[in-house]
């Protein structure tokens, strides 16, 4: 096998494209979670089959294969699975541009059985352990549109 | 070739605009829609479908790797499941492949896609050279215009030619429940609407933005006789690729679609395909193309697409209906467009075609195209 | 299968950060040319192509249409497929179905990504993303690693150490490598004091983003028989995804590979897979990923990786010859990332891999693609049937 040899290092020709491509989405079936977030509430999917909950909410149970109508609220607390902390400056989707993140994320197995993520108030990471008990901090009601990130964090449930 | 390739199942969503509908949904009432028609499960022993493939765009999707969030909603749990990037033709063409090539005896073939998530003629205009053809601004719709202009004036063919396919269409899509956009146009509504690329009027072009998807499920020749009374078979596929530089080519003689014709015949063993074929659905994005590509496909000589229009060979009860479903020029989706057509031949090879229906229609064509100004096409032929 | 087909040739691009000499289709032309070489073909004998490429990466709408004609795919017929990671993975599977078909003699299949141009914090800036779900906290292939290296710590207990261990090994088989873009003759303490990416992912247990190609052609037996005197078989090979990627619904701990390797192991008779597998090219996207990747393909029990690679039983000259080209964290071109694994798989069989080479006779070898999250696709490749 052979590939042509490395020869003078050019430089690239930068081209930037001042249109931004926007994007609309339709949120369907999954208003019924934008309007729990509002109500501080988190909702699930749940399988009729094998019991699933699932957030995001998906319309069809992946491994049963049966469409999912029954709605059910996740409760407010929840127990740490995973744990990561990101820490490099990481595209935000919602401005476009990087930024640091202070709070670490964790996901989160819910009393009513979803799995999910979100931030973590506690930035000691050695105290993020499988199990530790959270709970969710929401925004004040009047700040909230209907979004995943109304949940502003998750705290540690004091003993 | 040691088996045919059959299709058991077809669905189709409504062609408009979703916008109450999550995509997963559409995804979900498409694939159970075919479910449904053959009682099929996604089964890992062999007993049910053994694999999907799905065509859609990362570019309509938003997110990059789109297929990956909504694969489970077409049975991709922990199973087989491939995505082309190319019109649903080929998706087609290349499920047939992997039942052909003894891997899998049922396939589900979903195509799907929103335009109206953003902008086609942003997303089309990434689709060409960073250094020659993005800077001067250059998408598919203008890619096309110089097209039609080239070949209008190399072969003689007349707004008038282009404007009557527009017409022929958009009657024949009255007789489909599914899309939006058919109507009682005149030539002269058609030649007085706005010009968008010259000499491309508004309505000579595909109608934007719409919405749908459109499943399949093909099987090897023994399961498909068990799973239908009425089985289509696949009888040839040809593709083949041209250049991509528009100045490379001769916008006037569509290469690569005279290949991809020539090589599904070949399989198919057509020798003449105007006098063997039933009917023929090709995917008309602009008006100019449904004559072109018919010249392409070998359903006329060269240069003879207006007389083709002109003689009412293809319109409903002619020789050769080309479109009767209405075409894409009635509002179908990219995409989809490829898929859709031969979803429209097996409605009508089995005779269910409602009254679009090409009476005694024993063969079709299929043809589906991507790419600007027609750079890679897909020809599929079918029988009953 | 209708037919039993085989590689006859394999070309790859010596991997880069920047490819500034070349544009993209300059770039794939490269690894054509060195797989229409090695094959002892032109591009006049392929009569289908098939490619791959994760386009946003590239930042080209189809970007098959333009690259194909650069080496000559002009009058060919073909498609191209996508799916994120396992983009090169659903390509092979797809040029294996047309070879195999026996409609065709030789089917090329080529795979691309320059990451040096078009959205350049892609891959690590939220490509991949459920449009409503994931834009609200930043997530990428590597916070889902992440979320996988924190189960793994503390279901099995092992510490950061060990990812640097498993580490050091990858890159002293990527040093062998002429191909792989990072050689960084490490050490534990240096990827023990790099950057905590996205703890407790460091800088140096992830894959780095690449410029290259990769592509092989593949031909039904009577074809293959006659073009080359060392054929590599395609035994079998298996997708199994799951769609539903990066969804924070599903397990951190869940991967398709134990799955996947279970129906083809099943399929072609593998009882013992350290004793009928010879070589492994496993899709490793970060350090810790190798550790699970090798309980899930079957070569340890659970959990147990990592005291292995302590004992320094891993390796090109080791009992479990895991990832001999120094794998993904060398190499990231990510459509093309599978593809380089089944090259490097081939290689192996063909005893022509070099410094790399694994020194026992390798009669089958196991090649994966992975994406998303735990996508995986498993080929199995022999050197006869």
């Amino acid at each position: 096998m052979t590939t042509a040899e490395q020869k003078q290092e050019p430089e690239f020709i930068q081209y930037k494209y001042p249109r931004t491509q926007h994007y609309w989405h339709a949120l369907g079936y999954q208003t019924r979670a934008v309007e729990g977030f509002k109500q501080g509430k988190i909702m699930a999917t749940k399988c009729s089959k094998c019991g699933r909950a699932m957030v995001p909410p998906r319309i069809v149970c992946p491994e049963c294969y049966v469409e999912v109508t029954e709605w059910v609220d996740q409760g407010q607390r929840g127990k740490l699975v995973a744990a990561f902390k990101i820490g490099y400056p990481m595209y935000d989707r919602r401005t476009g541009e990087s930024q640091v993140w202070d709070k670490p994320v964790v996901a989160v197995q819910m009393e009513g059985g979803a799995l999910l993520d979100g931030w973590c108030s506690e930035t000691d990471l050695d105290k993020l352990k499988p199990g530790l008990l959270l709970e969710a901090v929401w925004r004040p009601e009047e700040e909230r549109i209907g979004a995943y990130d109304d949940v502003l964090h998750w705290k540690p449930v004091e003993k | 070739m040691a088996d045919r390739v059959g299709i058991v199942a077809v669905a189709q969503t409504k062609f408009d605009q979703k916008r109450e509908e999550h995509l997963t949904e559409t995804l979900v009432h498409v694939t159970k829609d075919v479910m449904g028609q053959t009682g099929l499960e996604f089964k890992d022993d062999g007993t049910g479908i053994d694999s999907t493939v799905v065509a859609s765009q990362d570019y309509f999707g938003g997110p990059g790797g789109i297929h990956m969030h909504y694969a489970y909603t077409v049975g991709a749990y922990r199973r087989p499941d491939e995505r082309v990037e190319e019109d649903g033709a080929f998706a087609v063409a290349y499920g047939a492949m992997q039942i052909l090539s003894g891997h899998h005896d049922v396939v589900l073939v979903v195509g799907h896609i929103k335009e109206s998530v953003c902008s086609k003629n942003q997303v089309e205009n990434l689709g060409l050279d960073h250094i020659y053809g993005r800077k001067i601004g250059l998408d598919f719709v203008a890619a096309a215009g110089m097209q039609a202009m080239r070949y209008q004036h190399k072969y003689g063919i007349t707004p008038e030619q282009c404007a009557k396919v527009v017409v022929k269409n958009r009657t024949n899509g009255k007789n489909n429940p599914l899309v939006m956009y058919a109507n009682g146009i005149t030539v002269e509504d058609v030649l007085k609407s706005e010009m968008v690329a010259d000499p491309i009027r508004v309505q000579e072009a595909k109608p934007v933005p719409v919405d749908g998807a459109v499943a399949m499920i093909l099987a090897c020749e023994d399961k498909a006789k068990k799973l239908t009374n009425k089985p289509v078979w696949i009888t040839g596929m040809g593709m083949c690729y041209d250049h991509h530089e528009l100045g490379y080519r001769d916008l006037a003689d569509c290469d690569s679609l005279v290949s991809a014709a020539q090589m599904a015949y070949k399989m198919a063993g057509i020798k003449e395909p105007a006098k063997e074929l039933n009917l023929a659905e090709v995917s008309d994005h602009y008006a100019y193309q449904e004559l072109l590509w018919s010249e392409g496909l070998g359903l006329c000589g060269k240069g003879e697409g207006g007389k083709l229009i002109d003689k009412g060979t293809t319109s409903m009860g002619g020789e050769l209906p080309v479109n009767p479903s209405g075409g894409l020029l009635c509002g179908v989706p990219l995409i989809v467009a490829g898929m859709q057509r031969v979803a429209e031949c097996v409605l009508q090879l089995r005779g269910e075609a409602g009254g679009r229906q090409v009476s005694g229609a024993k063969t079709a064509l299929a043809h589906g195209v991507e790419g600007p100004a027609g750079q890679l096409h897909c020809v599929i032929t079918l029988e009953k | 299968m209708a037919e039993r087909i085989a590689i006859t040739g394999v070309g790859q691009t010596y991997h880069k950060s920047k490819r500034k000499d070349v544009n993209a289709p300059e770039l794939v032309t490269e690894a054509v040319e060195a797989a229409l070489k090695d094959a002892q073909l032109t591009m006049k004998d392929i009569d289908f192509v098939v490619s791959g490429s994760f386009e946003m990466a590239d930042g080209q709408y189809l970007p098959d249409m333009w690259i194909l004609p650069e080496f000559g795919g002009v009058g060919k017929p073909g498609l191209k497929l996508q799916n994120a990671g396992t983009t090169g993975g659903v390509a092979a599977g797809a040029a294996f179905n047309y070879a195999a078909s026996g409609m065709f003699n030789n089917v090329l299949c080529v795979t691309w990504q320059k990451m040096d141009e078009g959205q350049g914090a892609f891959g690590r800036g939220g490509g991949g993303l459920s449009e409503y779900w994931q834009s609200q906290i930043p997530m990428s292939p590597i916070t889902n690693f992440a979320r996988r290296t924190f189960a793994y710590l503390h279901n099995s207990g092992c510490t950061e150490e060990h990812f640097a261990i498993t580490r050091v090994k990858q890159d002293q088989c990527a040093l062998k490598n002429p191909y792989a873009q990072l050689k960084l003759n490490t050490t534990v303490e240096k990827v023990m004091e790099s950057m905590a990416l996205v703890w407790p992912i460091r800088y140096l247990h992830m894959c780095p983003s690449t410029a290259g190609a990769a592509a092989f052609i593949v031909s039904p037996e009577n074809q293959a028989k006659k073009v080359t005197r060392k054929p590599v078989w395609v035994e079998d090979w298996f997708c199994a995804h799951v769609g539903g990627a990066f969804t924070m619904a599903e397990d951190p701990t869940l991967s398709t590979l134990r799955h996947g390797c279970e129906v083809v192991y099943k399929r072609n008779g593998i009882t013992n897979v350290l004793k009928d597998i010879q070589a492994f090219e496993v899709y490793e996207p970060c350090s810790p990923a190798e550790l699970r990747w090798m309980e899930e393909v079957g070569v340890c029990e659970d959990w147990t990786a990592w005291k292995l690679m302590e004992q320094g039983k891993v390796g090109i000259d080791k009992e479990i010859p895991f990832n001999p080209s120094g794998g993904v964290t060398a190499t990231n071109p990510i459509g093309a990332t599978p593809v380089i694994r089944i090259i490097e798989a081939a290689l192996q069989i063909r005893d022509d891999a070099g410094e790399h080479q694994v020194p026992q006779t390798v009669n089958r070898a196991l090649a994966t693609a992975y994406g998303g999250q735990g996508e995986n696709v498993i080929f199995l490749l022999r050197k006869s049937l």
